[in-house]
């Protein structure tokens, strides 16, 4: 039987068909949510995708971490998954420590970057202005520690401390990163990159299957 | 009873602020400033309702902690925080 995977659309969301898409390809059965829902049980997997989410208002993902979804998911059962703006939402909301803020260069970067991921170099797109990963120095002990740092920039193009693209939670049920594996998963969208954002999703689906 | 607040919120001090150090380097780009450290921070200003000042602090405190602050990377000041009259001029 196929994962139910519910994704969260808030106002200003975009990259919520790509994901639609992705996973269909990878084997889920997603469907959208909209940010008002509470009620979430039936899903495996929750992915807040990228884009925006209220305009990004005050800082990226404050106002969306109030949502009802969102507050509904510090009790959710299944796994949780946030891409971009999804990430820097669960670092607003507490779900993952650490916090995005604007790239070191202040410039918006929408570019493939090599990244490692499981000690293998992969390639995904990313596209963001605050995608700088920042933790204090207890986090990051914790962090590097429990080995929560899943995925880094091999040429760290924002800041990151440490390198962090994306970082799972203790438990390692909840997963955050700023590079979009939703676009690469089709080759002949486009031709010049990568299908490996498949490997992010196959790599989730065994995760909750475990 | 109405009160007022203007709260400011920025980075924390240990955090690189890029949009601030942009504008350093264009002050001293027209000879301004050589080394200004700008720091950007965003201002808030709004109401708040309240029985009586105890109440308006808590709601404050509220409003703060839950939306306008990220206490991991930001921090805020108070620049303005009063009972004010509806009617207008009037303190």
């Amino acid at each position: 039987m196929k994962l139910k995977a519910g994704i969260i659309v808030f106002l200003g969301t975009n990259c919520d068909r790509d994901t639609k898409m992705a996973l269909e390809k990878c084997g889920f059965k997603p469907e959208f949510v909209f940010h008002d829902t509470k009620n979430l049980e039936k899903y495996d997997l929750i992915v807040l995708p990228g884009g925006f989410s209220f305009g990004d208002y005050i800082r990226a993902g404050r106002l969306a971490k109030l949502s009802p979804a969102v507050l509904s998911l510090k009790n959710f059962k299944g796994f949780i998954l946030g891409i971009c703006n999804g990430f820097q939402i669960l670092t607003e909301c507490g779900l993952l420590p650490g916090a995005l803020i604007e790239n070191s260069g202040t410039k918006f970067i929408c570019q493939d970057e090599p990244l490692i991921f499981n000690d293998t170099e992969i390639n995904l797109p990313i596209a963001h202005k605050e995608g700088c990963f920042w933790a204090d120095e207890a986090d990051l002990k914790l962090i590097e520690e429990k080995n929560m740092a899943f995925l880094k920039y091999k040429n760290n193009p924002n800041g990151s401390i440490n390198d962090i693209a994306g970082l799972y939670d203790r438990e390692k049920k909840i997963m955050g990163l700023m590079p979009h594996p939703e676009r690469a998963i089709l080759k002949e969208c486009v031709p010049n990159t990568t299908t490996d954002g498949i490997k992010i999703f196959d790599f989730i689906q065994k995760e909750i299957l475990k | 009873m109405k009160y007022k607040a203007k709260i400011i919120v920025k980075l924390k001090e240990k955090i690189k602020d890029s949009k601030g150090e942009a504008v350093s380097a264009v002050l001293k780009r027209i000879n301004l400033e050589d080394d200004a450290k700008v720091r950007l921070g965003k201002v808030f200003e709004f109401e708040i309702s309240a029985a009586h000042a105890n109440e308006a602090d808590v709601k404050l405190k509220e409003i703060i902690d839950k939306v306008l602050v990220n206490p991991v990377v930001e921090t805020y000041e108070i620049l303005e925080f009063k009972p004010y009259s509806l009617k207008e001029g009037e303190k």
